[in-house]
């Protein structure tokens, strides 16, 4: 009742394919044989054939990053993620699901966030002379909480580019991280519903998602699941470059060396790998990781990091060699949980991609 | 032994002690990904809803040392354990069929040397092969090994069944690749095999352990030879009128020049790959092979290749096919591009000298069509020596008995059926896929009296029968 005749089909597909396995960002940290996709559709395939569907299966389902490497990765366009989620409703459904997921969720119920409230003067101040409404509306998502001096220096390029843009003063939860912990399920849904209307409500025409997270859920499953923008999304680095090629932004190229890495949500999901990098280029000189891309090899962003840092932490460190490897100095993120998962690891600067951007404006 | 209650928690909590708690597992989920191999008879029995083979424990060493501890632990109570890579074995040679301890390998996969004066490169055998050859190609260098699973499957793995790439006959397989090799006896002494491979100091102690499938120790580390990139690597395709002077002109061709890449396909095989190429299904034997190395040498090379098959009437097909196959030589892999359930298939490689390899060809074909007129049998020859060839024939039953008991008799009678066949024309039982449980019982076919050398190794190393239980024979 759970999976849709898709998902069956790929789980068919999947339960016997190891092809993927060498992308798994998960499973080249831990070396589990569960971690991969194959693991996870074999398992949801014994319980379509009348195994019982376990609390330790459901923990194996949670411990993927949904980073979607696997569907890249596959010949035949086979995409596991969506079983994924719904083997995720199924545990929910079914009250086994892992004791921290439903601590998580009833945090979400509790606060509206999985994240912290923003306490941040610096950022309230760039904020405050924001005028409410205007045609440009920039969303900060998680920015705020996770990585706030994103969101500082994101306010100031539009500023610096003369841009009238409006910041909510309660901006409500995207509803990624629900959508990634409860699949299509309807709390999630109403969520994404009520979030829609409130953003609708701010009369935009252009909404800058400046989180990866928040620019792919409202690309990608507003519509889909009712609950339709009344406004164009774009990403921060698109908007940027819209910026910078139109003339209302300049930057000057320190010839620094720096590498850059693909939150998977932008360069797979939304399949945005040049807007940054035309950006870094015109700041900086550029080395990129061996794996990069579409092909990029995630660092545990995402919602993952917000119940299993234990896994992000480790992929965090397993990325920083890659980056280390190229000889930069900086590594710079387009995504606050990618910077903060990268910070947890040792090795190079990790700077976000709008503070690099403001150093090197002129 | 009890395996349960107040005696299992006490083992248990002695392998949490060698490897680390969260290096342990009795997760219900993690027992039932390690039942479920590359294994026909395995996927199949998984797709009838029956309960995989499971181990009681998995373990995930990080070291030889680690590996060390828990071998001890598991000869002290006489445990079984499986060695485990990345499960993408064929003849269910990573299945825990005996129960105990899993032990597997993919933590122990840190590359812990880079060596361009001597060309190698030093692993654990759980690194994922693929990350192995990224590795090398960030540094301008190259694996040269590259089968289908290469994904999939780990160094160890490769090492333990001894596998080949698509471009062997220049490059060798995994058994010419490896210079030295740290290994874990089954009574948990760490030893390391010569420093190099070329020696006369007494039998080879690497060509001992590949091959072996986890019965005799684990290997934990290797040192392999890592190549230069190849300035040109250049594809030519051709059609001879039958396998016979295809076998001809391959012979011939191996006593001048070396291609990296060889594939001869039979009829069967080459009316579809014909009719893709020229669009038209025309009969013969088609063969792909691929030159590459120094650009001024490959172009010697070519004079004597077509001046070579020249001789023997071959037609040249050109180089789109071969450039086409390079791009998507793995792809035929994936779901969707290759057999899967619910037909019934099996792959009974096997490699003997020119007078034989057609032979064998012949006998097997006759053998498994005659016996099994449900079964369709087409077959290529991939590997290639001065000295023979291998054959890489396939059975496929497009609908093969829903009973699982039913189903794995018949798969097995197609397989004995074949591999006798290879076996009385003086084949082997495998070529490069391993024997695992499923060859075990033709191996003393093969050897008869020679057995007792294996026998008597496994014996003397492993007194308890723990390693990898009822494989390779032994």
């Amino acid at each position: 009742m759970y999976y849709t005749d898709s998902d069956k089909r790929t789980i068919d597909n999947c339960r016997f394919c190891f092809m993927c396995r060498h992308v798994c960002p998960v499973g080249m940290v831990t070396g589990s044989e569960a971690n991969n996709a194959r693991a996870r559709a074999e398992l949801i395939s014994l319980v379509n054939r009348g195994f019982p569907y376990t609390a330790d299966m459901a923990e194996v389902v949670y411990e993927c990053a949904l980073c979607g490497a696997c569907t890249t990765q596959c010949c035949t366009g086979f995409d596991p993620l969506p079983f994924t989620k719904h083997a995720r409703m199924a545990a929910l459904s079914e009250g086994i699901a892992p004791a921290y997921i439903n601590e998580l969720l009833d945090r979400i119920e509790e606060n509206g966030s999985a994240y912290p409230a923003v306490d941040n003067p610096e950022l309230a101040e760039e904020l405050a002379s924001l005028p409410e409404k205007a045609d440009v509306l920039l969303f900060l998502g998680n920015a705020a909480a996770v990585c706030p001096e994103s969101a500082v220096a994101a306010v100031r390029l539009l500023k610096k580019a003369g841009v009238t843009f409006a910041v909510m003063k309660e901006e409500p939860d995207c509803g990624m991280d629900l959508a990634d912990l409860m699949g299509p399920a309807e709390e999630a849904r109403q969520v994404l519903l009520a979030a829609a209307e409130k953003i609708n409500a701010v009369g935009t025409k252009t909404i800058v998602a400046l989180s990866p997270d928040s620019a792919k859920v409202f690309l990608r499953e507003y519509r889909e699941w009712g609950a339709p923008l009344n406004a164009e999304v774009k990403t921060f680095p698109a908007f940027i470059v819209e910026l910078w090629k139109s003339g209302a932004l300049n930057f000057k190229n320190t010839g620094e060396t720096v590498t850059y890495q693909d939150p998977f949500r932008l360069a797979r999901e939304l399949h945005e790998t040049e807007a940054p990098r035309e950006l870094i280029r015109a700041c900086g000189n550029l080395k990129e990781m061996y794996r990069h891309g579409e092909e990029a090899i995630s660092c545990g962003e995402g919602t993952i990091g917000l119940y299993r840092p234990d896994l992000t932490a480790k992929m965090a460190a397993r990325r920083m060699k890659d980056a280390i490897s190229t000889g930069a100095m900086t590594i710079i993120t387009a995504c606050p949980t990618s910077c903060a998962a990268l910070r947890s690891a040792e090795g190079l600067t990790v700077k976000p991609l709008e503070v690099f951007l403001l150093e090197h404006t002129c | 032994m009890q395996l349960k209650g107040f005696m299992f928690d006490m083992i248990q909590n002695e392998l949490e002690d060698a490897v680390g708690r969260e290096n342990c597992s009795t997760r219900e989920a993690d027992k039932l990904v390690h039942g479920v191999d590359y294994y026909w008879l395995s996927r199949m029995w998984a797709d009838r809803g029956m309960t995989p083979p499971e181990a009681d424990i998995i373990v995930c060493p990080k070291n030889a040392k680690e590996v060390s501890s828990v071998l001890k632990i598991a000869n002290y109570y006489k445990m079984p354990v499986t060695t485990w890579g990345g499960g993408g074995g064929t003849q269910g040679g990573a299945l825990p069929l005996a129960g105990g301890i899993v032990l597997d390998t993919k933590r122990m996969n840190e590359i812990t040397e880079f060596n361009t004066d001597s060309m190698y490169m030093e692993s654990g055998t759980g690194a994922i092969h693929t990350h192995l050859e990224w590795y090398a190609n960030e540094r301008g260098y190259a694996t040269m090994h590259y089968p289908s699973s290469q994904n999939c499957s780990t160094l160890g793995g490769f090492l333990a069944h001894r596998g080949i790439g698509v471009v062997s006959t220049k490059y060798g397989k995994i058994d010419d690749m490896c210079l030295s090799m740290e290994v874990v006896l089954p009574n948990g002494d760490i030893i390391n095999t010569s420093p190099v491979p070329k020696h006369a100091a007494g039998p080879d102690l690497n060509q001992i352990f590949i091959g072996s499938e986890g019965t005799l120790g684990v290997i934990t580390k290797a040192q392999m030879r890592i190549y230069v990139q190849p300035e040109l690597r250049w594809f030519r395709a051709f059609l001879f009128k039958d396998l016979t002077s295809a076998f001809a002109a391959g012979k011939e061709l191996l006593t001048k020049i070396k291609p990296s890449c060889m594939r001869l396909y039979d009829e069967a095989e080459t009316v579809s790959l014909i009719k893709k190429i020229v669009g038209v299904e025309r009969k013969g034997a088609f063969m792909n092979l691929a030159l590459e190395g120094m650009k001024d040498i490959v172009a010697v090379e070519q004079k004597i290749l077509f001046d070579t098959f020249a001789k023997y009437g071959a037609e040249d097909l050109g180089s789109d096919y071969g450039e086409k196959w390079w791009k998507e030589k793995i792809t035929f892999f994936y779901p969707g591009h290759m057999m899967d359930i619910p037909q019934m298939f099996g792959t009974m490689d096997s490699v003997a000298t020119y007078s034989n390899i057609e032979k064998i060809y012949w006998a097997m074909k006759e053998a498994v069509e005659t016996n099994f007129p449900m079964a369709k049998f087409i077959a290529h020859f991939s590997h290639w020596y001065e000295w023979g060839a291998m054959i890489y024939d396939r059975f496929i039953v497009d609908n093969p008995p829903q009973d699982p008991h039913e189903a794995l008799r018949l798969h097995n009678q197609i397989w004995y059926t074949g591999v006798r066949a290879a076996l009385a024309n003086g084949g082997v039982v495998n070529d490069h896929h391993g024997v695992g449980v499923k060859l075990g019982k033709l191996m003393k076919e093969q050897y008869g009296p020679a057995m007792q050398v294996m026998e008597g190794l496994k014996r003397q190393l492993d007194p308890n029968g723990i390693m990898n239980p009822y494989k390779l024979g032994l």
